[in-house]
């Protein structure tokens, strides 16, 4: 059985009048906040599943740094180029518009973000991916200003080419204090990864005389056993870690004389180098949309990643509140592709998409050292749980660590063009 | 079968096949959420080893390869910490999403 050509086009004429469900998702109007790997992730899977949506990503920054690898570019292991990314690249990749601008509000009820210069942007969608904020009020005498002294280079900036200079700088025999700030925070073995690289670069230079502490506001982190075997191993009395219960936590500062007080400690530290990781917490934007509950995190639905607060707007990546699955960028990258198609399920009125997520965090010893930790995550009962986890075996020889590094290798290329097409 | 579709009048299967186009237009290729994270190491299109391109393989490789990582676990792998719990059936439907070749009659 045929359909003449004029049956065929009365169909297509049709189109325009029919105000159902499916139809809604072509000319959706969908606006991602953020082009980290949860947001520009995001926008390339609407794209894929809403061709005729019309897709706007918006970001304050035309590059940013990658934070997977970006402790191999502090310790002078990999040069910053390898890890900078161009949001024009992305979008013109991913074929969705972008406004490059500040968001200066969400309004959530009304469904419109607003930007400096473009004006307000209405959706019947909006992602929110904005990533972290610092709690600058939790370690006395330190601000975003004065963090600079002691960057954190924990947000993709400036500051990590600022700590890559001075880490190349320093002498033999010269002390580095890294603070590892409490949980929740992105990238749980990022602390611990940095001691280790800057140990890794310090002894391939000779400076073997250099003293790593890791001043902590927990008692135990990610990989715990894996890293300490493996300092023992590598770079035997070059880093230790003080724990919260051995007053670890650093409180209090002094940018300009180079100072670091840990809890209950009369006298301060004074070191050569300080990298201070502040408490961290969602974004200020989704504070100020009002996405955001008594932990300062975003609640969502592990279904969707829709908010829990707000109905129509979705938060993936490091602000949302996804425990058990770490802030990481695979998270994010996972996330964003439940997200993407629940939102066009939500559009089309096909069924919600099954909700299973993956994450794998490698951290890197050395160059040619890695161990890693992973997990199957889905929805139960209405609660993101890990459905199945493991990580490095501690038996684990030479050989086996470097066969992780080079999956890590492997997996940062493979992410990075997932996420943002090169 | 056949004979029954004359008695639909032909606007009406086209006003059919209007409904259906939106609700299924680019979305007959778009696979799970999982299989899609799947991807996230194993890149489409190109090997990068050691993750290889899981298009290239057909479905029965991915599903042994997929039940040989739950079933006889290797402490050093990361694959078996995914699998450990997953299901017959759920191995048979991602490698069947994640392989081309099952989609072919």
């Amino acid at each position: 059985m045929k359909l003449s050509r004029r049956e065929l086009l009365a169909a297509g004429l049709m189109l325009p009048a029919m105000p159902t469900r499916a139809r809604a998702a072509r000319g959706a109007r969908i606006v991602v906040v953020g082009a980290g790997f949860g947001g520009a992730t995001c926008a390339r899977y609407l794209r894929e599943r809403c061709p005729d949506a019309q897709i706007t990503l918006v970001d304050r920054r035309a590059q940013f740094l990658t934070g997977p690898f970006s402790n191999l570019v502090i310790a002078g292991l990999r040069p910053p180029s390898s890890i900078s990314r161009d949001v024009h690249r992305i979008a013109e990749h991913h074929r969705v518009h972008l406004i490059v601008d500040e968001v200066t509000a969400i309004d959530a009820a009304g469904r419109q973000v607003h930007t400096t210069a473009h004006g307000r942007l209405a959706a019947d969608r909006i992602v929110m991916a904005p990533g972290v904020a610092m709690r600058w009020d939790a370690i006395a005498g330190l601000d975003a200003r004065r963090s600079a002294q002691m960057p954190h280079a924990w947000t993709g900036d400036a500051q990590v080419l600022g700590l890559r200079a001075r880490v190349a700088a320093l002498r033999d025999g010269a002390s580095v204090l890294i603070a590892a700030p409490p949980n929740p925070y992105r990238c749980p073995p990022g602390p611990y990864e940095r001691a280790s690289l800057i140990a890794a670069a310090l002894m391939r230079d000779g400076r073997r005389r250099c003293k790593i502490l890791i001043a902590d506001a927990k008692d135990d982190f990610s990989k715990r056993a894996l890293f300490q075997l493996e300092w023992d191993r590598l770079y035997p009395g070059l880093i230790e870690w003080i724990p919260r219960a051995q007053n670890g936590e650093v409180v209090r500062v002094d940018t300009a004389a180079s100072q670091v007080w840990l809890r209950d400690a009369g006298a301060p530290l004074k070191v050569d180098l300080a990298s201070i990781v502040p408490p961290q917490c969602a974004a200020e934007l989704a504070v100020q949309a009002d996405l955001v509950d008594e932990s300062g995190w975003c609640p969502v639905d592990p279904a969707s990643f829709e908010s829990q607060r707000q109905a129509h707007i979705y938060v993936i990546g490091d602000a949302a509140l996804a425990a058990p699955m770490p802030k990481s960028g695979f998270s994010a990258n996972s996330q964003a592709k439940l997200c993407a198609a629940a939102i066009a399920a939500s559009l089309s009125g096909a069924p919600a998409p099954d909700p299973q997520l993956l994450n794998t965090c490698y951290s890197l010893l050395g160059e040619h050292q890695a161990i890693s930790v992973s997990g199957l995550y889905g929805a139960v009962n209405g609660r993101l749980s890990a459905l199945s986890e493991g990580m490095s075996p501690l038996s684990g020889d030479p050989a086996l660590r470097a066969r992780e590094a080079d999956q890590a290798q492997a997996w940062y290329r493979s992410i990075t063009t997932d996420s943002f097409g090169s | 079968m056949t004979a029954a579709l004359p008695r639909i009048s032909r606007p009406i299967i086209a006003l059919i096949l209007a409904l259906l186009i939106p609700a299924t237009a680019g979305a007959a290729a778009a696979l799970s959420p999982l299989a899609l994270s799947c991807q996230g190491c194993h890149r489409p299109g190109r090997d990068s080893p050691p993750f290889v391109a899981l298009e290239r393989l057909s479905a029965a490789s991915i599903e042994a390869s997929l039940k040989h990582s739950r079933d006889q676990p290797d402490a050093a792998a990361i694959m078996p910490r995914f699998t450990r719990n997953m299901s017959d059936e759920q191995m048979r439907s991602l490698a069947a999403e994640l392989s081309p070749t099952a989609a072919a009659p």
